[in-house]
């Protein structure tokens, strides 16, 4: 029996000494990063100091060209949208970037026509891992929501769960060139076959709500300046229950809504989009062209 | 609860340590206690379906036992109706219904069944099956009627093989209850090695295969023949692992309790045929339909052509066993007819002619067979996966047409986790297959046992799918 607790006990500690030597190596790793994925994240949400921050999904990353917003109106612009991203991620992304730049003044927010009638996924979190040693809002958020993330994260290596191809190559790419990113994706022209479809009118997520009204308060919070914009979607959005919340909500905060959901100018171009949901290259510029002037001429100036 | 969350892994040492204090006398109530908890993690008003069932099987093994012979059928019918009465509300009336409207609109027919909004409850195929098989084996007397009534419900409860097997024997599992277990150390450890085994198996293979088989199926019309065909591959996998993963889970969890439960896989993908494949997967389902459906309706005792029908009803059953939906009965029927293909043909060899023998045994080789066989199995798990058969018909045409396209590639290094976790479960395998002297997790050198633990928790932690997805029979 004796034997028993003592190979039961050095199982233990050599696992446990394991989970911390490896996960330190993994660690200084990441920290010595000069390149690759985690560090094009780490350096664009922390070093990055645009006036104008891109917020959203892959339509926001595909939709939204800084560099005409930088020509147009000369404020510096980053697209910030993450491909398959939704309200969790874009939370814990804009913490991070209104901690890190304080010359931001005006956030721009991209949501779907049916947004808060979607769950919040806080395992889009996990996503935000490799800068949970220099972001606390990362673990908080985990910690906060999801359960057992408190004792998962006292193992070392925990952090780092599917993460070392790509850390590993970091070290094989060169260094990026970070005064050169804009963030947005140019997606390419298809032959995108329509079928013109109504967005389903759903049942909208306290959650969801929640999560949208922690952005605005971050943002009053920091006095920056929070846009609300649902850019072109191929499809009939009128009766989404969502929009009509954001409708309201914007109405009740005194926020910016900029609804190009129902636009006719893109429901009869099919031409202008990737699929349903992305426009493609050019959409995306003569959206970005439209945005601008929206939000100038007829709103009167940005930041 | 499932296996692969942290709940589980607060819930096992516990339940574990708290049997080993206990006295033989209150250990079947502990186990009972924690196996409801286990159930009722899922829906928990569905213990009372469970429990309408268990004492309806209950009072019939003792019944069976006290009536007259000529009685007996009639009880076990009854049995027999009341579970699967249960399975066909619950797993079924929706596909009948379904298909009834369906047949009626054809037939301009003014029929409209309801559909009922219930969900299925977890493991009911399973635990309606090991159910059955008791009643059956009372009234065959080759068991005697379980007259504690709690053992009996441990039998049907029993949380390792509650909600997806292996689907137990009365005479297998219920005397072990009875019987005194002592915590024996090597006993305990091999249990925890076998259920790291099968997490290994769970979160690093199948679910991190599942992630490229999700993303081709779901989207298969804008995907080509070349990825279709990977995903097909990676989907023969992921369902091993995950299944066989589940049963590792559960046969070294009932271990560590000092219970012995049966092995449901033995490396199928190994098998020279699909007869062979099918004594190597999922053997308590194989073995049941074996005992309770094939041998009564006459086995391989009557006419040959009879004998080609019991196996194609057999597997046709089996299918429909599996879930309620064509693409399963389809399944189970592609299963059949190669199985009766396979019996043909080795009937036929065994009269061919000399020159035509030494051409079928110049390609009866491991090297050429045991690809065959897995070939044929990964043509049939694409209807077992499809959502319906005409996505399945989809696939498949795809597969053998469109050879153009370019691979669909998940980023961040998907596939350099997907050929580490399938080497090591392949160099495991073969290694058991060829029974090389080579041990790792059952090694007598502490130190080789220490290292193999460690190495795959720290495959579980770095590269293991992390967010407690489940298990794909769970559904059945």
């Amino acid at each position: 029996m004796k034997k028993t607790w003592l190979h039961i006990s050095i199982v233990l500690c050599v696992a446990i000494a394991a989970d911390k030597a490896i996960g330190s190596a993994l660690k200084w790793l990441l920290a010595h990063q000069k390149s690759g994925g985690y560090f094009e994240m780490k350096q664009k949400l922390t070093q990055l100091t645009p006036q104008i921050a891109i917020i959203g999904s892959s339509r926001a990353e595909a939709h939204y060209n800084p560099e005409i917003f930088e020509k147009k109106c000369g404020y510096s612009t980053i697209n910030y949208g993450m491909s398959g991203s939704h309200l969790v991620s874009e939370y814990i992304a804009l913490s991070i970037i209104i901690q890190h730049n304080p010359q931001l003044k005006t956030v721009v927010l991209d949501v779907t026509p049916y947004e808060l009638s979607m769950l919040p996924d806080y395992n889009e979190v996990h996503d935000f891992y490799s800068l949970i040693n220099d972001c606390p809002i990362v673990k908080s958020v985990a910690v906060q929501h999801l359960p057992f993330e408190k004792y998962k994260l006292t193992s070392s290596l925990y952090v780092y769960n599917s993460t070392v191809p790509e850390m590993l190559a970091g070290y094989l790419r060169k260094p990026a060139k970070f005064h050169k990113i804009t963030g947005f994706i140019q997606s390419p022209e298809t032959d995108f076959k329509p079928v013109f479809g109504k967005i389903e009118r759903k049942e909208i997520y306290r959650e969801s709500i929640e999560l949208l009204d922690s952005i605005y308060t971050i943002c009053m919070r920091a006095n920056k300046q929070l846009v609300i914009c649902v850019s072109p979607y191929f499809g009939d959005a009128t009766e989404s229950n969502s929009m009509a919340f954001l409708k309201d909500f914007c109405f009740r905060k005194g926020l910016r809504l900029m609804d190009y959901s129902s636009k006719e100018m893109y429901l009869k171009s099919p031409e202008l989009f990737r699929d349903e949901k992305h426009l493609n290259y050019r959409g995306a510029n003569l959206f970005t062209e439209q945005f601008i002037d929206d939000i100038f001429v007829k709103n009167g100036s940005l930041p | 609860m499932l296996f692969n969350t942290f709940s589980f892994l607060l819930f096992f040492p516990i339940v574990t340590l708290v049997y080993y204090f206990l006295s033989q006398r209150f250990r079947w109530c502990w186990l009972l206690a924690a196996s409801c908890y286990f159930y009722m993690f899922f829906v928990p008003v569905y213990i009372f379906i469970l429990a309408g069932t268990i004492i309806i099987d209950y009072l019939v093994g003792i019944y069976l036992e006290n009536v007259k012979p000529e009685n007996k059928k009639t009880l076990l019918i009854l049995s027999i109706i009341a579970n699967v009465g249960i399975l066909a509300v619950f797993k079924y009336y929706n596909f009948f219904a379904d298909n009834v409207n369906v047949l009626s609109q054809y037939l301009d027919l003014q029929s409209n069944l309801p559909f009922l909004h219930i969900l299925l409850p977890v493991g009911l195929s399973f635990h309606t099956f090991q159910a059955m098989s008791y009643t059956i084996e009372v009234y065959r007397g080759n068991q005697k009627a379980e007259t504690h009534f709690g053992r009996y419900a441990l039998y049907v409860m029993f949380y390792p093989q509650l909600v997806a097997g292996p689907i137990e024997r009365p005479q297998n599992l219920l005397h072990q209850f009875r019987e005194k277990k002592p915590f024996i150390p090597r006993q305990v450890s091999d249990g925890l090695c076998l259920m790291l085994w099968g997490m290994f198996k769970k979160v690093v293979v199948a679910d991190r295969l599942a992630k490229y088989v999700d993303s081709v199926y779901d989207n298969h019309s804008m995907h080509h023949g070349s990825s279709l065909a990977l995903a097909s591959v990676f989907f023969a996998f992921q369902i091993y692992c995950d299944f066989s993963g589940y049963s590792d889970i559960a046969l070294g969890a009932a271990k560590t309790l000092g219970i012995d439960l049966m092995t449901n896989f033995k490396r199928p993908y190994f098998s020279n045929s699909i007869t062979q494949f099918w004594r190597r997967w999922h053997i308590s389902l194989s073995t049941w339909f074996r005992d309770y459906l094939y041998i009564p309706l006459g086995g391989n005792r009557v006419s040959p052509p009879r004998w080609l029908f019991n196996i194609f009803i057999v597997f046709i059953i089996s299918g429909f066993w599996h879930g309620a939906n064509w693409t399963f009965v389809i399944w189970g029927a592609l299963h059949g007819l190669f199985s009766t293909i396979n019996i043909l043909f080795s009937k036929f060899t065994s009269k061919a002619s000399a020159p035509f023998l030494n051409i079928i045994r110049s390609i009866d080789r491991p090297i050429f067979t045991i690809p065959f066989t897995f070939l044929l199995v990964t043509l049939a798990w694409v209807f077992f996966r499809a959502e319906s058969v005409s996505q399945a018909v989809d696939i498949i045409k795809k597969i053998c047409t469109d050879f153009h396209g370019k691979l669909f590639v998940k980023p961040g290094g998907y596939f350099v986790y997907c050929m580490a976790g399938l080497t090591i479960l392949f160099f495991k395998e073969l290694k058991d297959e060829r029974r090389w002297n080579i041990h790792f997790l059952s090694s007598k050198h502490f130190s080789v046992r220490l290292f193999s633990i460690v190495f795959l928790l720290v495959m579980i932690l770095l590269t293991g799918v992390l967010d407690s997805s489940q298990f794909i029979y769970f559904q059945f």
